[in-house]
C-alpha cells in the first residue's frame, strides 16, 4: 500500500476583493489525498481556480480555509519538497541553461561543486548536453520547458506540480514532451500533480484524474485511469480510452461528442 | 507597378570610417568659415589656434588643474547620486506607501530647474567643491530613482512565486532576481545621469566657484580669450563623452544576455562546457 502524501482537507480559498470589488470564492471546500509516487492530472474550466490550488500546495498563498498536509505536517510556506513547472517556462533570460538549473541549489545553500555536478546531471537527464551555457532566447519552446523541468527537479523534490507546462508548445513538441515527462517520472519517482486543458494528455499520463467544476470549484469526478504502461500515443485511439474521455468530457459539462459509424480508415484500405 | 525586390535591402554595417569622414568635415567647414569670413579671432578663433592655445593650457598645467576639479565634483556627485537613486528607487518600487510620501518632493525638484536652485545651494554650501557635488546629486538622482523604480517594478509576477516557491529569503530574491532583472533599466538611467552630471558641475561653477572648467571658462570670457573658451567647452565635451562611454562599456560587460539589436549572437555548444564536464567526471 502506497502512503499518503498529500492530504487536502475542506480547502477553500477566497480572494479578498480590493475597494468595492466582492470578494472571490474561487476553491470550495475541496478534499483529496494523493498516494507517494502518484500521477494525477486535474482538469477544470478556465478561471476555475487550478493555478490557485498548485499556489496553496506550493506554499505561495494560504487557504483561507482548510488545510493541506505534506507528507504528514501541515503546509505553512513554501517547501523544499516541492517543485513547480509554470505555464511558460518562466526562465531567468540573464542566465544560462545551467544557471538555471542550478538557482533552486543556490537558494538552498548547496555547496557549489555539488550543486553544479547535480545541475550537469540534470542536463544530461533531459537531453541538453551542449546546450549548458545557452541563454534562454536562444532555446526553442521545448527546449525551454525541458529546462524548466530540469530545474523542477533538481533539488529532488518529492512533489512536482505542473501547471499547464505544455500548453504553451506545438502539438508535435508536445507529444514528445509527453514521452519526456514520463521518462523522467519514471527514473525519479516523483509525485506528479499536472494541470491541463487537455483530455488526451491527462489521460495519456496520469494514474488518476481530477475534474474541477466551475468557480468556486468543487470535485465534480475523481476517475481512475486503468491504462496500462508504459502509456503510448496510440492507445488514445482504443475504445478504452474513448469511455474514459467520455466521462471526463460529461464531468466537464461538454457535449457528448456524436459517434460516427464506423467506417474502413484510408490507410486501412491501402495496406488492406 | 514597380517590381518587389528579390530581398528585403539589408542596412550596411556601420563602419568607424564615416565617423571619423564627418568629423574631418566639420572640422574642415570651421576652420573654412573662420579663415574666410574674416571675423577676429576674439569672435571665431581657427581650430588651429584652439588647438596651439589647448597645449598651452596643457603645459601650464592650468587644464589639467581645473579638469581635475570639474572631474572629481562629477565622478563624486555621480557616485552619490546612485547611492542616493538606486536605493531609494527600490525602496519605492517596494512600497505605494513610501512612493506616495516621497512623490511631491521629487516631483518638485525635478519641476524647478536646477539653474534657479543652484544659487541657494552656493549661498548655503559655499563656492567650494560642496555646492557642485550637491548639484550634480541632484541633476543625476531623479533619472537613476525612475529607472530603477520602473526596473524593479517590471519583474514579472512569475518569477517572484518561483524564488517563493523555492523558500529564497529576500535578499535572495534581491540577488537573484531583482538586481539583474533591474540592471537593464537602472543602466539606462545611468547613462542619462552621466551626461547630466558633467551639465550639474559646470552649472554650479558658472555661478560661483574657486576652480573648474566653468570657471576656466567664464574667465576665459571676460577676458575675451574665446580660443580658451573653446578649449574649455571641448574638454566639457571629451569629459562627458569619456564618462558615457565608460558606461556603455560596463553595460556591455555587464549585460551580454541582452540580445543587441539585430546582431547574431552565436551561443550553444561551447569548448567551456563540454571541458567542465570532463573536469566533472574523471
Ligand atoms: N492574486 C489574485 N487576486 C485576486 N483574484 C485572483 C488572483 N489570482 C487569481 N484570481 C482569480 O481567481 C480565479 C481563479 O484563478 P486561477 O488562476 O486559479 O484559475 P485557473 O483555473 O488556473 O485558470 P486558467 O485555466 O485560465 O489558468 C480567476 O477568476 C482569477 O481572476
Ligand atoms: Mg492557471
Amino acid at each position: 500500500m502506497p502512503s499518503t502524501l498529500l492530504d487536502i482537507r475542506h480547502l477553500t480559498v477566497v480572494y479578498a476583493g480590493e475597494g468595492r470589488a466582492p470578494d472571490l470564492p474561487v476553491l470550495d471546500d475541496l478534499s483529496f489525498a494523493v498516494d507517494e509516487g502518484a500521477f494525477v492530472a486535474i482538469l477544470g474550466p478556465s478561471g476555475c481556480g487550478k493555478s490557485t490550488l498548485l499556489r496553496v500546495l506550493a506554499g505561495l498563498l494560504p487557504p483561507t480555509r482548510g488545510q493541506v498536509w505534506l507528507a504528514g505536517r501541515p503546509v505553512q510556506g513554501p517547501q523544499r519538497q516541492v517543485g513547480m513547472v509554470f505555464q511558460n517556462a518562466n526562465l531567468l533570460p540573464w542566465r544560462t541553461v545551467l544557471g538555471n538549473i542550478l538557482l533552486p541549489l543556490q537558494v538552498q545553500g548547496v555547496p557549489e561543486a555539488q550543486a553544479r555536478r547535480r545541475a550537469y546531471d540534470m542536463v544530461r537527464l533531459v537531453g541538453l548536453e551542449g546546450f549548458e551555457d545557452t541563454l534562454p532566447r536562444d532555446l526553442s519552446g521545448g527546449m525551454a520547458q525541458r529546462v524548466a523541468l530540469a530545474r523542477a527537479l533538481v533539488h529532488n523534490p518529492r512533489l512536482l506540480l505542473l501547471d499547464e507546462p505544455f500548453a504553451n508548445l506545438d502539438a508535435l513538441t508536445r507529444e514528445s514532451m509527453w514521452g519526456e515527462l514520463l521518462r523522467l517520472w519514471h527514473t525519479q519517482r516523483q509525485t506528479v500533480l499536472m494541470v491541463t486543458h487537455s483530455i488526451t494528455e491527462a489521460l495519456l499520463l496520469a494514474d488518476r484524474v481530477l475534474v474541477l467544476g466551475p468557480r468556486p470549484a468543487r470535485l465534480r469526478l475523481d476517475l481512475r485511469v486503468p491504462l496500462p504502461r508504459p502509456r503510448h500515443e496510440a492507445m488514445r485511439f482504443t475504445p478504452r480510452f474513448g469511455h474514459l474521455a467520455e466521462e471526463v468530457r460529461a464531468a466537464l459539462g461538454l457535449r457528448r461528442a456524436p459517434r460516427p459509424a464506423p467506417q474502413p480508415l484510408p490507410w486501412d484500405t491501402i495496406a488492406g | 507597378m514597380a517590381a518587389l525586390p528579390r530581398t528585403f535591402p539589408r542596412l550596411p554595417a556601420p563602419s568607424r570610417r564615416y565617423e571619423a569622414l564627418s568629423i574631418a568635415v566639420g572640422l574642415a567647414l570651421w576652420w573654412a568659415v573662420a579663415r574666410l569670413s574674416g571675423l577676429p579671432p576674439f569672435i571665431l578663433p581657427t581650430p588651429g589656434q584652439v588647438l596651439r592655445r589647448g597645449w598651452d593650457a596643457l603645459q601650464s598645467g592650468l587644464l589639467l588643474r581645473h579638469t581635475w576639479v570639474t572631474l572629481q565634483e562629477v565622478l563624486v556627485g555621480l557616485s552619490l547620486g546612485v547611492l542616493l537613486g538606486a536605493p531609494l528607487g527600490y525602496a519605492l518600487a517596494k512600497s505605494r506607501r513610501l512612493e506616495r510620501i516621497f512623490a511631491p518632493y521629487i516631483v518638485a525638484s525635478q519641476a524647478v530647474p536646477v539653474v534657479a536652485i543652484a544659487p541657494l545651494l552656493i549661498i548655503w554650501f559655499g563656492p567650494g567643491m560642496q555646492s557642485k557635488v550637491l548639484i550634480t546629486v541632484l541633476i543625476t538622482f531623479f533619472p537613476l530613482l525612475m529607472n530603477t523604480l520602473v526596473g524593479v517594478r517590471s519583474v514579472p509576477e512569475e518569477m517572484y512565486h518561483l524564488l517563493c516557491s523555492l523558500g529564497a529569503r529576500r535578499w535572495q530574491v534581491l540577488r537573484y532576481l531583482e538586481i539583474p532583472a533591474a540592471l537593464p533599466m537602472f543602466f539606462s538611467g545611468l547613462r542619462i545621469a552621466a551626461t547630466l552630471s558633467v551639465v550639474g558641475a559646470v552649472v554650479g561653477e558658472f555661478i560661483a566657484a574657486r576652480e573648474g572648467l566653468g570657471l576656466l571658462i567664464n574667465e576665459a570670457r571676460g577676458r575675451y580669450d574665446t580660443a580658451l573658451v573653446f578649449v574649455g567647452v571641448l574638454t566639457l565635451m571629451v569629459l562627458a563623452l569619456g564618462l558615457y562611454a565608460a558606461v556603455r562599456y560596463a553595460e556591455k560587460r555587464l549585460l551580454t544576455w541582452q540580445r543587441r539589436n539585430g546582431q547574431a549572437v552565436v551561443t550553444g555548444p561551447g569548448p567551456r562546457a563540454s571541458s567542465f564536464v570532463k573536469e566533472a567526471t574523471p
